[in-house]
């Protein structure tokens, strides 16, 4: 072992010195720094410097590197081969495989130098804004990790030719068929584009740039690296039986265990999880044709293992199998038991667990969930675009990994610019869809329904919303709204089927509670209606519903005029008082019954344009609340009216001074109040309490719901008392816009420097070794 | 001789081969480049591997270092199968290919370390050895020179060079003197029969007068195949069983030679100034009739000396015999 070390260093530092001391390395890297410093500015440059990373590099970057990486490892044997030292480095008591990983070390060490050289971009970043260095230094970890799956490819390329032009073809021919087995991908359908993915050279290096170190990404980049470099090693055996004839049958157990754990590997794409014990037995059967063989030819296999005599030398593939066989069985692990490493500052794209089982166990058909994210490149002309750009990139980015636990979310980004078509069909037209296009939108449409996701949403709590968007559009998890039975109240089936209706619309479900038969109100009640009982409530009742306010309910009181004690000091305790009468409101109302309130923008909480309340009573709020109590109208006659005292007759009704309370009256009333502190832990529902009550149930009955915004009032209501009541409630991690600050001497500095400093200091390095090798 | 047995040192102790082939044979797919081939050099030989261009002779030598494996057949180095466990037997091994192997943009101290470092020697050692080689060699002046700037002689002996860095018991040099200069080869060849004084050597060459001035036993390869293994001078008589004999005569030259050809016993004369060479039928000793023959014409002999076979001829006849044979 400390021979080999011993050796593969030596090698490693000639190779090394090699390239130091030729123009050659000078000059690729020199182009290639050229090439991604143009790339690093012209991306902040194009989002206005609303961005402090490395992006434009990486893109640029990662394509780069498979050029550059089959040019640089291009003459590491095949030189050699031209020169006739290989018959040198051959004689001597090295193994081959310390050739060849001392070759491949040295080219690994000028990539380096050539990465380092390139944290200057990221130097000028740390200069001139506040980036977040872990999306930067695991990028770097992919950059070499792509890297040396790619000079890998190209010592391989080296070794079987000894034509240098020949080997650069070869190795950009496989790594090319490597990164465009990606594209293709895309075009397959299910499991077999699901495979080429994984087998895909870019499918992986996303992940990275966003600061995520995946085990499988890492498993994957040192296979390729493993697996091309022990080619290499058995090219050279190869060359010296000059592909003899291989002799023996002795391995054909162990390759027919290698296509096994083929087969295996890809039945782990292309079936579903429930077949996952199938796969690993066929696991198990072909490991274990791999191991009795190797087991048969226990001598031959330590001898081809430890000597240079190997694959051609026993004409098996036990070798072969074996190393095969422990590379795809590390990838075949790798997909079932991985990690994902998030190092962004903010553990950004680390999906909390609750989301991770959220979208386990997510039911439906591959793609059933459309998730479309519209925006727009960033406009330097538009105050806030790129901002919007980089949220909701950010966003999307979120989304790819929520697209890695589960096959329901069908996720693309669409340009609203590019695909008018798409906006009418998943934003309409309406005044709101042109904000929503601006600051960017997320349409989230399953089964149940669709929602929007806003720009400034994703940028405050992206994973509540987006997780919240895909249990309510699926139906997999709702909030709901209880109505309360059993009191002759307008059930949701009949008069208030279209308040339920509403609600649906809403993506609310809508349930009935029996109070009668209960203990407590449900856990998952996003709010409880009591809408307009005829018939007296119970008193068990009535603490039932007080004791869950005091837990942090959430309720809406609908009464009418003149209800029952009970209720009336039920209200009372919350700092609302009820009184006999029904309100009258001669100045607004709707002709011609004096008693139906009409209430416009500027008499409600919400600037509602028309509501109206048939029948109505006062809710007024009491005079001393204490601190932290809110209490607030929530809409309100016109001075003009008044709570009429005596039953409505024929007569018209008039105002009785000093009997019937005057204008202006609330209609209706919120109560915002802390849970008290002497209140169980264990019993919250929220930390807050909230009650509505209207002086009126008539006006979400199916008969006026549809009229004037009476709708908009009671689905206001309603969301305002679910509010703070996710479906699921997650860590809120604001996405920090982060950005350079210029003047324009820096920024031209930043440019000029970028593109031009570094590649012209390796030239004219370039230019001193040449002329000292003259 | 059967195949040696590791199992018993006694044998080892007793032949001490170091250098063995056995059934050697080479395919490059369908052509047949060394066909069944074997012999023995024992330690402190320094044998000549003769043959024409194309002989096999690269190939023999390339499957004795490992750097290529045998079709059928083995080979030894220091008792290590160079098709089982080549490493062993490399650490042995000092080899100087056909094609010198140098890393142009490389100084010539800088090569000679790599080459020591690769054979295995620590840095130190690494160091005298280089200085030590590159007096042998007489490489002083070139010592920081890139070996791109090198005359070929000079890269022939960066290449010996480089071959004995490590001391190896067993050199073997493909062609040590190929397209260099005849001073150059004159030095080289003394330098390979220097290094011979403590080493097994094997050498091939096309260049005949080189192996017989350096060789103490030559292996003639011809197509493959082994036509002739053995000392030169048994060689000569194996070839023909003639002798020759070298004459210098003082007289006319043409009238010499009649004489001197009509002797019985003596089947060929040819005159080369100053010597008449006679070529002797086997058995025969016609010494003192020359004499007489040539006191009796008044010619003065100055001297007479006994040859063997020249190798060119040996070689000649050797091949031209397995041409005509096939």
């Amino acid at each position: 072992m400390r021979e080999a070390l011993r050796n593969t260093g030596i090698v490693a530092r000639k190779e090394l010195l090699t390239y130091l001391g030729s123009p050659m390395a000078y000059i690729v890297t020199a182009v290639f720094l050229a090439l991604s410093g143009f790339f690093f500015v012209s991306f902040l440059a194009a989002n206005s410097y609303a961005d402090t990373s490395i992006a434009g590099f990486l893109g640029a970057a990662q394509v780069l590197i498979l050029l550059f990486a089959a040019i640089l490892t291009m003459r590491l044997v095949a030189e050699e081969k031209k020169l006739g030292t290989w018959e040198f480095v051959l004689t001597t008591p090295v193994r081959d495989g310390e050739i060849i990983v001392g070759k491949f070390l040295g080219s690994l060490a000028v990539l380096c130098g050539m990465l380092v050289l390139t944290l200057y971009y990221a130097l000028l970043l740390v200069l001139f804004g506040d980036p977040d260095i872990g999306p930067m230094a695991t990028s770097y970890v992919g950059l070499l990790l792509i890297g040396s799956a790619c000079l890998a490819v190209g010592a391989f390329a080296s070794t079987v030719t000894s034509n240098q032009i020949v080997s650069v073809v070869l190795a950009g021919g496989i790594l090319a068929a490597l990164w465009l087995l990606g594209l293709v991908a895309d075009l397959l359908p299910g499991g077999v584009g699901r495979v080429l993915t994984r087998l895909s050279l870019g499918g992986y290096f996303d992940a990275f740039s966003r600061g995520i170190i995946d085990t499988q990404a890492v498993v994957y980049y040192l296979t390729v690296t493993i697996l091309f470099l022990y080619g290499a090693v058995r090219a050279i055996d190869a060359g010296r039986w000059r592909l003899a004839q291989s002799q023996g049958r002795s391995g054909s157990l162990a390759l027919i265990g290698l296509a096994t754990l083929f087969v295996a590997w890809v039945l782990d794409f292309v079936l579903p999880i429930a077949s996952a014990i199938v796969t690993w037995a066929i696991v198990a059967i072909g490991a274990g044709l791999i191991v009795a063989n190797a087991a048969l030819e226990f001598r031959r296999v330590r001898g081809a293992l430890t000597s240079s005599r190997g694959l051609f030398g026993i004409g098996t593939g036990v070798s072969l199998s074996l190393v095969v066989g422990v590379l795809l069985l590390a990838n075949l692990i790798s997909t079932t038991v991985f990690h994902r490493f998030d190092f962004t500052g903010l553990d950004q794209f680390t999906l909390t667990s609750q989301t991770q089982e959220v979208l386990r166990e997510l039911e439906g058909d591959a793609g059933a969930l459309k998730v479309v994210s519209f925006y727009s490149d960033a406009n330097p002309n538009i105050e806030g675009s790129a901002e919007a750009f980089a949220v909701n990139d950010f966003g999307f980015s979120l989304l790819e990994e929520y697209a890695r636990y589960t096959d329901v979310l069908d996720i693309r980004r669409e340009d609203p610019e590019l695909r008018p078509d798409l906006i009418r069909e998943y934003l309409g037209q309406s005044p709101l869809t042109q904000l929503a296009v601006q600051i960017g939108v997320v349409v989230f449409r399953g089964s149940e329904g669709q929602l929007w996701v806003l720009g400034p949403q994703i940028q405050a709590e992206a994973e509540n919303a987006f997780t919240s968007a895909i249990l309510q559009t699926t139906g997999t998890r709702q909030r709901i709204v209880y109505f309360v039975t059993g009191h002759g109240e307008p059930s949701t089936g009949g008069d208030y089927s279209a308040a339920r209706e509403g609600l649906r619309d809403n993506l609310f479900q809508v349930g009935e509670l029996d109070l009668r038969r209960l203990d407590e109100i449900p856990d998952n009640a996003s709010a409880v209606v009591l809408a307009g009982p005829q018939l007296p409530v119970s008193e068990r009742e009535i603490a039932l519903l007080d004791r869950y306010l005091r837990q942090g309910g959430r309720l809406m009181l609908l009464v009418n005029p003149n209800p029952q004690q009970e209720l009336r000091d039920l209200v009372a305790s919350w700092w609302l008082a009820i009184e006999d009468g029904i309100v009258v409101d001669p100045p607004s109302h709707v002709t011609p019954n004096i008693d139906v309130p009409l209430v416009d923008a500027r008499r409600n909480q919400f600037g509602l344009s028309e509501a109206y309340f048939p029948g109505a009573t006062v809710i007024g709020p009491q005079e001393d609340t204490p601190e932290g109590v809110r209490v607030l109208p929530i809409a309100w006659t016109t001075p003009g009216g008044w709570q009429e005292k005596q039953p409505i007759g024929r007569s018209d009704p008039s105002f009785d001074d000093g009997v019937d309370p005057v204008g202006p009256l609330a209609l209706g009333a919120t109560v915002e109040a802390p849970v008290a502190a002497d209140v169980d832990e264990g019993e919250h529902a929220s930390p807050t309490t909230r009650l509505a009550v209207m002086g009126d149930s008539d006006f979400a009955s199916n008969q006026h719901f549809r009229n004037g915004n009476n709708s908009e009032l009671f689905l206001t209501l309603i969301n305002w008392l679910g509010e703070g009541d996710e479906v699921i409630s997650v860590d809120r991690k604001v996405v920090p816009l982060r950005r350079l600050v210029l003047g324009p001497e820096e920024s031209r500095f930043l440019n000029l420097s970028s593109v031009g400093l570094l590649p012209l200091a390796l030239l004219l390095i370039a230019g001193w070794v040449w002329w000292r090798r003259r | 001789m059967g195949p040696f047995d590791p199992l018993n040192p006694s044998l080892a102790t007793f032949r001490c081969s170091m250098i063995r082939v056995e059934d050697l044979t080479c395919y490059y797919g369908e052509r047949l480049a060394v066909d069944n081939i074997a012999f023995n050099i024992e330690k402190g030989e320094i044998v000549g591997f003769l043959g024409p261009n194309g002989a096999g002779k690269s190939s023999t030598m390339r499957m004795v270092t490992g750097f290529l494996m045998p079709t059928r057949g083995k080979a030894w180095v220091a008792d290590h199968d160079m098709t089982r466990d080549s490493r062993e037997g490399r650490r042995h091994l000092g080899y100087l290919p056909e094609i010198v192997p140098l890393y142009y943009d490389m100084t010539t101290r800088a090569y000679l370390q790599y080459a020591g470092r690769l054979r295995g020697l620590d840095k130190a050692t690494t160091a005298r050895r280089v200085d030590e080689v590159v007096e042998i060699c007489a490489l002083q002046e070139y010592r920081d020179v890139l070996l791109a700037k090198l005359s070929k002689g000079f890269r022939q002996r960066v290449g010996l060079a480089q071959s004995i860095i490590h001391d190896p018991e067993v050199l073997i040099l493909d062609e040590p003197t190929i397209g260099i200069d005849p001073i150059q080869v004159a030095q080289t060849r003394q330098l390979i029969k220097h290094l011979g004084e403590n080493r097994t050597i094997l050498l091939s060459s096309h260049i005949l007068p080189e192996v017989s001035m350096v060789c103490e036993r030559v292996i003639i390869i011809h197509q493959g195949r082994i036509v002739a293994q053995d000392s030169i001078e048994n060689l000569s008589s194996l070839v023909t069983g003639d002798e020759q004999l070298r004459l210098r005569v003082r007289g006319p030259a043409n009238e010499v030679s009649g004489v001197l050809g009509a002797i019985a016993g003596v089947s060929e004369v040819t005159y080369q100034e100053p010597f008449h060479t006679l070529r002797v039928e086997a058995g025969k000793e016609p010494q003192g009739e020359i004499t007489s023959a040539l006191v009796a014409k008044g010619w003065s002999l100055l001297s007479m000396e006994t040859v063997g076979m020249s190798l060119e001829q040996i070689f000649l006849q050797l091949t031209g015999a397995g041409e005509g044979a096939s």
